[in-house]
């Protein structure tokens, strides 16, 4: 026995479930799309295709239970686009609670999904259509055994000529299946041209050279036989030509052999199918690779800056210049190589934020709130390592907002408000971070019930004098989001210290700011990358950290004699006064600090701002490893990494070490409140 | 699915088993390939094929017919089992593949 059974057909199953995933979300998308169009052929011909192209790569990938219940929506969908059917709510909420077992069929090992719901769902979506017919056994049962409900108009002749391309194959396509799903449309008289089949020795093993001429008897259009080959139309050449035409109409050819005019229509179809075409250029210029190949990537890339960091340490005291010029340009190639590998993990936001339509769609039903998600800034790219981990903070954010920001709709009319309330889901490049946006036109948050809460709580004075700000930041405490404060609480706090968590794990910071009566608008600020940075090395009491560099806009030299003001420690910095934490003061630093000492400034949350440190030691780049579950609640210490003697540096973090350094501020105001002995 | 290749002196034998697609075609070559090119009769045994896709049968009836151009004795052996019939017959390539009883002193 000399081969491996599986391994290939695990491979297409995978690379099945992985285009599934994308076709699922690109439906829901066009069917949320459709729902508040109320309509639309071109969002009705992309939700078509998409489940045609979802049961026929099913099939051909041994998905069966999962191309057979396809097969009812397609029909639905088919319907609705010869007019036949209309566009409703009962249609889009029947397909998205279909398109929730497709996909669990689609990432469970057998098929799962639950046969009793799914029969439920095709028995309703049948009934839209007047047909009472109870729900067919669904599981089981093969895509090819269910007939197409489109051979309806009267009895007509086509003749198809197929010929697969040499990559029809390969990309997992199958003449036989696609042949046995053509019959299902009447009757076919098949006939095989072997005749560019080549010798023996000159077969590529795994390209189909045989052609087929199909009579077709069948009731159906050409719009029916045409999706047949819906998926393989780029890997093939078709003609579908009615038998007694007066002229030939069409000979849908695509591939390179087609003639001027075919090639013509076929573009002209393309062009019609709207996204498809371009699908398809894009399909051709892309690659698609598991994530974990680009992690490995990019962790070999991190080892090499530290080791090139080395080779630049160890040049610099041999003073070889053939050595030191050899250290410059392997800093100059492991920098470009950085900044492509890094290139390869960004992607646009727009995956994550789409996820969220359903979501909204989903609890506006529930809670029975209409709410119109707007989202903008989509096509944002960012690391794919922060894309994954925003997921969560991001629906827990949408959630509050739907359950306690946005209003219900008589409130809503009584305050003048249109009844449909906004979510707006927001992402734009500032800087080397991203800031993302959740903001709503609810009723904002009660700053009151909140102070209160704190009060309570013993989180703050009852008589202490705190800003909004304030105020509000106790949302983000631990403890805050309990259930009896959400009962006791008319604004939010529900999981919001999750959310905290969940952004500072990813060096973010979090801006909320509330207007009550008019909403509230929460502004999430991230990292583009959570692996290797550009940063500055510097020196505080003997130890060496790091500054990101993309945080800071400059560095100025204060002598010991200046910098002292009565109201804290500024710095003057071209007439303006600029606030600063000495970082020899704030880790306790006891040694006797430099005549002179540098002041790097930040551009924070609370504005500009300093930290002074003895010594700027110059750029490095910084592999980010992380500090480990010991020092994870460090604050102010985003990682650590690793410099070019193999000594260990603190990647410090400048937005925490401002917030905390404020906290310690207003905790010391809280406990000495201005006037007290 | 697998392909056993049994070779003696006389014959060589390929023994197609369970479903064969794409992924043993390049396999099924290179066995059709180096039994061709021993001079010996090639047998085929196919009644253990449950079913095979077009590239499995366009590489047998490209053996077949370089069998011919060699005058070397080709079998198919065995029955076609009923699934291979329905896909040669929805490929329209019903008779591309004619079988006869197995060879003298062949495996069960």
């Amino acid at each position: 026995m000399i081969s491996s059974p599986s391994t290939s057909a695990e491979l297409l199953q995978q690379s099945f479930r992985e285009e599934g995933r994308e076709i699922l979300a690109d439906l829901e998308s066009a069917l949320l799309e459709l729902h508040k169009a109320g309509g639309g052929a071109d969002l009705v011909s992309r939700i078509f295709r998409g489940m045609h192209t979802l049961k026929g790569s099913g099939a051909m990938f041994g998905f069966d239970r999962l191309a057979a219940f396809t097969h009812d929506l397609e029909t639905a969908f088919d319907k609705v686009r010869n007019g036949l059917l209309p566009v409703s709510p009962d249609l889009v909420n029947l397909s998205l609670a279909a398109l929730d077992q497709i996909r669990t069929m689609l990432e469970s090992e057998n098929e799962g999904g639950d046969a009793g719901v799914c029969s439920g769902i095709l028995a309703r979506i049948r009934q839209l259509w007047g047909d009472e017919r109870g729900a067919a056994a669904v599981h089981g049962e093969k895509a090819a055994v269910v007939v197409p409900d489109v051979a309806s108009g009267p009895a007509r002749n086509w003749r198809i000529r197929f010929a697969p391309g040499p990559d029809l194959m390969r990309c997992g396509a199958s003449p036989l299946l696609l042949l046995r799903e053509l019959g299902e449309l009447g009757d076919t008289e098949i006939e095989a041209c072997l005749e560019r089949i080549p010798a023996l020795a000159d077969i590529d093993p795994e390209q189909c050279s045989v052609s087929w001429d199909i009579r077709l008897k069948t009731g159906a259009g050409r719009d029916a036989i045409r999706d047949v080959f819906l998926f393989v139309e780029d890997v093939c050449e078709l003609a579908i030509e009615e038998e007694g035409a007066a002229a030939t109409e069409a000979a849908a050819a695509c591939g390179a052999k087609g003639d001027a005019i075919a090639r013509g229509l076929a573009e002209a179809r393309n062009a019609g199918s709207g996204r498809r075409a371009t699908d398809r250029q894009e399909s051709a210029a892309s690659l698609r690779i598991p994530a974990a190949r680009l992690d490995q990537l990019v962790g070999l890339v991190g080892e090499l800056v530290t080791v090139q960091a080395r080779l630049s340490e160890l040049s610099a005291r041999r003073e070889d210049s053939e050595i030191a010029q050899a250290a410059e340009e392997i800093e100059r190639l492991s920098s470009a190589l950085r900044e492509n590998s890094m290139n390869l993990r960004m992607m646009p936001i727009r995956g994550t934020f789409e996820r969220f339509r359903r979501l909204v769609h989903d609890l506006a039903r529930e809670l029975n709130k209409p709410v119109e998600l707007a989202i903008e800034g989509a096509d944002t790219e960012l690391d794919k390592a922060v894309i994954d981990r925003l997921g969560d903070p991001l629906m827990h954010l949408i959630r509050n907002s739907m359950d306690h920001g946005i209003e219900p709709p008589e409130v809503r009319s009584a305050r003048g408000k249109p009844a449909v309330a906004t979510i707006r889901l927001a992402a734009r490049h500032v800087g080397a971070t991203i800031e993302i946006v959740v903001s709503d036109d609810g009723g904002g948050i009660d700053s009151g019930a909140v102070r209160r809460r704190a009060v309570e709580r013993g989180m703050a004075a009852a008589d202490a004098s705190l800003s909004e700000q304030e105020v509000l930041a106790f949302l983000w405490e631990p403890g805050f989001s309990t259930a009896e404060a959400v009962t006791d609480l008319s604004g939010r706090g529900v999981g919001m210290d999750v959310v905290r968590r969940a952004i500072e794990s990813l060096r973010g910071s979090i801006d909320l700011r509330s207007r009550p009566g008019q909403g509230t608008n929460i502004a999430l600020r991230l990292p583009l990358t959570l692996a290797i940075i550009d940063g500055l090395l510097v020196e505080v009491g003997g130890g060496r950290y790091v500054l990101p560099l993309a945080a800071t806009l400059e560095c100025i030299e204060l002598s010991g004699a200046q910098g002292e003001h009565a109201a804290g420690r500024m710095a003057d910095v071209r007439g303006e006064l600029v606030p600063y934490i000495r970082l020899r003061d704030h880790f306790g630093v006891k040694t006797a600090a430099p005549e002179r000492e540098q002041i790097m400034v930040i551009e924070s949350d609370a504005g500009r701002c300093g930290l002074m440190v003895d010594k700027v030691l110059g750029n490095c780049q910084t592999v980010i490893r992380s500090l480990g579950k010991l020092f994870r609640e460090v604050q102010g210490v985003s990682g650590a990494t690793v410099l070019g003697d193999g000594t260990v540096a603190l990647i410090l973090d400048p937005p925490r070490l401002v917030q905390d350094a404020l906290r310690t501020r207003t905790r010391g105001a809280r406990a000495h409140p201005p006037g007290a002995p | 699915m697998a392909i056993v290749i049994s070779p003696n002196s006389e014959a060589r034998r390929i023994e197609l088993d369970g479903a064969i697609d794409i992924s043993a075609a390049a396999e099924l070559k290179a066995a059709l390939m180096e039994a061709l090119g021993s001079g010996a009769a090639v047998w085929i045994s196919v009644d253990g094929m449950t079913d095979a896709d077009i590239t499995i049968f366009q590489l047998l009836w490209a053996a077949q017919r370089e069998a011919e151009r060699l005058q070397l004795p080709f079998h198919l052996a065995g029955e076609l089992r009923e699934s291979v019939r329905g896909s040669l017959a929805a490929l329209g390539l019903d008779g591309l593949l004619v079988t006869e009883m197995r060879e003298a002193g062949s495996r069960a």
